[in-house]
């Protein structure tokens, strides 16, 4: 499970450039949920996400994982137990390296690498066996250099080397945002399918409506640096994504309720 | 396939060259529905340079035919090539053809021009009267009488049955004080046995009843306008340039010019140029003794704003009570328009999906009835006229529609 309370972060504190990205952050996802975060540009998503991931310390609160305080811990030593997909299809992959090498990084992940043929008999049948589950005949292509791919096909793969372990916590920051539609369909698709088949617990970042409502078993809904709605269990069930628009246009008209329009509306209902 | 339109005087000739197939026939409706959205409901179409008509071309033409005739429009093709007036004929759709057999002579009505006597041209926007029963008023009724934003007190609101000859405005919701009405309460509009209403939960999600056989829908009201009676009048309005449109408070002061009177009630269904209003976000039987619910920011938490001018090209179904007598009774229920001296509107808006209205005069409880019919409301607004300097959005205004109206008899204006 993942326990995160009164997380906040201020970038730049103390000066013009002054940045409130997360303000008293509470959030509990138990364990095999599957959660969407969907926000406005600058709600302070992919902070959060890089938060649990421990790439910057936050200045208040705790994030516990499975019931260990990681606080305090480094990125370097979360990586162990959490897994992440990035936006940009390249960017959790070798390029240079090829499909079988890329895998056998992630399978070694938190272990000791010593000097020892990277590609194993064993391994590369396991490699074969599961690259064979995401459907796109990238089996019989593993030595090929993962650079050749497309986008889709290195994003699932890095979704792949990702959950190979079994990760306590996956991380999806907008993992379908650099695809095209199809692409981005299959990817979505094939998270989904990998995470029930393997009953992980993950957060995933999304700008899609549509991804927010078909994929995950929970919406968190942030708006500038807070959590203001969030969608689990029956409320998830029969949300559309029309409610989650007008979601988003109930607080931007929100904020635009400005002390004059106050004034204003005081004088119609008076 | 190409096409281009010619407006003759009581029809829109449509000429199309080309094929109309699957690839063309969607643009070919849409262009066609864009007419009829423009007012005009009777359309010709020459059909000397159509080469081709496929199964759904003639899908099409049907569709629009259907969608004509809905609203006492026409539409007859012309001049077809024998390929084109054989598959209509085979197809089982002769009657679309307009040839001696089928001809009507009738080229619909003419629209609204100077050349009536009965037209105003206010605007680059003409504006029609049309008698219903001249001698008829409404009686008006003030039920509930909450002052905002004092909390509501147990057993304060009043049940109220909306049957077809009533219709009415204000804070309600249905059910009784002990099924929870008092979280629920939320601006609503009632017309023609139809009750489309904001649940004050916060979700902004309409909901409404609709009378049928022996239900008429009542709704426990905190503050309502009620009224009772015929509609005297029926002013259609439509753009006579491009663009032109008709503000809320033009159109009350122009109806009660008609009326002779300072003091109305009105019922409208009109396209939307732009709404502009608030509606409660959170129930006012949610208000507690110590809840500062009408300042700022706290009124975040009660009430939402438009933002911007909205919901342009849908259908409104606007109810409203105006007075332009300062001094009168009615006038201290109803909000002043800061534009108009003296003028003083309450209106509450429905927002529907466009739907086309016939021309002249046209039934209210029926076009009313088929507004909820289509679906359901998309939104509530109290209407509100934004006179902030600089960034203010003004007032909600109108494309075309018709507003049935009536004067409001001085003896009939109660409070309850």
């Amino acid at each position: 499970m993942l326990k995160i309370r009164n997380l906040a972060k201020t970038f730049f504190p103390g000066t013009a450039n002054e940045v409130t990205a997360l303000r008293d952050i509470d959030l509990d996802i138990e364990d095999g949920c599957f959660a969407a975060i969907i926000g406005t540009n600058g709600s302070g998503k992919s902070t959060l996400l890089n938060a649990v991931a421990g790439a910057f310390q936050a200045d208040a609160g705790s994030i516990e994982l499975a019931g260990v305080d990681i606080t305090g811990q480094p990125e370097y030593r979360r990586a162990g137990q959490i897994g992440r997909v990035f936006q940009n299809p390249f960017a959790g992959t070798a390029a240079g390296m090829s499909i079988a090498e890329n895998i056998v990084l992630a399978m070694r992940r938190g272990q000791r690498q010593g000097l020892r043929r990277a590609v194993s008999r064993k391994a590369r049948e396991e490699i074969r066996a599961r690259v064979r589950t995401l459907n796109m005949g990238l089996e019989d292509r593993l030595d090929n250099p993962i650079g050749t791919l497309s986008g889709g096909q290195r994003q699932a793969l890095t979704l792949l080397m990702a959950t190979w372990q079994r990760p306590k916590l996956l991380l999806l920051d907008e993992h379908t945002a650099a695809l095209d539609p199809k692409s981005a369909a299959q990817v979505a698709a094939l998270t989904k399918e990998i995470i029930e088949r393997e009953n992980l617990t993950a957060l995933m970042v999304t700008h899609s409506m549509q991804q927010a409502v078909q994929l995950p078993d929970h919406i968190v809904m942030m708006h500038q640096g807070r959590i203001i709605e969030q969608y689990g269990a029956q409320r998830k069930a029969s949300v559309r994504v029309a409610d989650l628009l007008n979601a988003f246009d109930r607080v931007r008209r929100r904020d635009l309720l400005d002390p004059d329009v106050a004034a204003l509306l005081a004088r119609q209902y008076a | 396939m190409k096409i281009s339109f010619n407006p003759c005087d009581h029809f829109m000739e449509v000429t199309v060259a080309g094929r109309l197939d699957a690839t063309w026939a969607e643009p070919f409706l849409d262009a066609l529905r864009n007419i009829l959205r423009d007012g005009q409901h009777h359309i010709r179409m020459d059909a000397a340079a159509l080469e081709y008509l496929s199964s759904a071309g003639i899908r099409s033409l049907l569709q629009i035919h259907r969608e004509l005739t809905a609203v006492d429009g026409s539409f007859k093709v012309q001049r077809a090539v024998p390929f084109v007036s054989e598959a209509l004929r085979m197809s089982g759709f002769g009657q679309l053809l307009d040839t001696e057999e089928t001809a009507t002579g009738d080229h619909g009505r003419p629209l609204p021009d100077a050349a009536s006597a009965q037209v105003d041209i206010q605007e680059g926007m003409a504006i029609e009267t049309l008698l219903l029963s001249p001698t008829a008023k409404l009686a008006l009724r003030r039920v509930g009488g909450w002052q905002p934003w004092q909390p509501v007190a147990a057993g304060c609101c009043q049940e109220m049955a909306f049957p077809g000859s009533r219709f009415a405005l204000g804070i309600g919701a249905p059910g009784s004080e002990t099924d929870g009405l008092r979280q629920r309460l939320g601006e609503f509009v009632a017309a023609a046995g139809c009750v489309a209403y904001l649940p004050g939960d916060g979700f902004e999600a309409p909901d409404y009843l609709l009378g049928a056989q022996q239900f008429v829908p009542k709704l426990g009201l905190l503050d309502a306008l009620i009224c009772d009676g015929e509609f005297s009048h029926l002013l259609r309005f439509g753009p006579q340039q491009p663009g032109a449109c008709l503000p809320l408070s033009r159109l009350t002061a122009c109806a009660m010019d008609q009326l002779q009177t300072d003091t109305m009630g009105f019922l409208m269904i009109a396209e939307i140029d732009g709404l502009v209003g608030a509606a409660l976000s959170r129930s006012p039987g949610l208000i507690e003794a110590d809840t500062e619910a009408g300042r700022f920011p706290d009124i975040r938490d009660w009430l939402t704003f438009s933002g911007e001018r909205a919901h342009s090209t849908e259908q409104a179904l606007v109810v409203g009570v105006a007075c332009r007598q300062p001094d009168h009774p009615v006038a201290q229920w109803l909000p002043p328009v800061p534009s108009q001296a003296g003028l003083h509107c309450h209106a509450h808006a429905a927002v529907f999906p466009f739907s086309p209205l016939p021309q002249g005069k046209i039934d209210p409880q029926q076009w009313v009835r088929k507004l909820f019919e289509s679906g359901g409301p998309k939104a509530i607004m109290h209407l509100l006229e934004d006179d902030r300097p600089a960034l203010g959005l003004g007032q909600s205004a109108f494309v075309r529609g018709a507003c049935w109206c009536a004067a409001l008899d001085d003896k009939e204006v109660t409070e309850a």
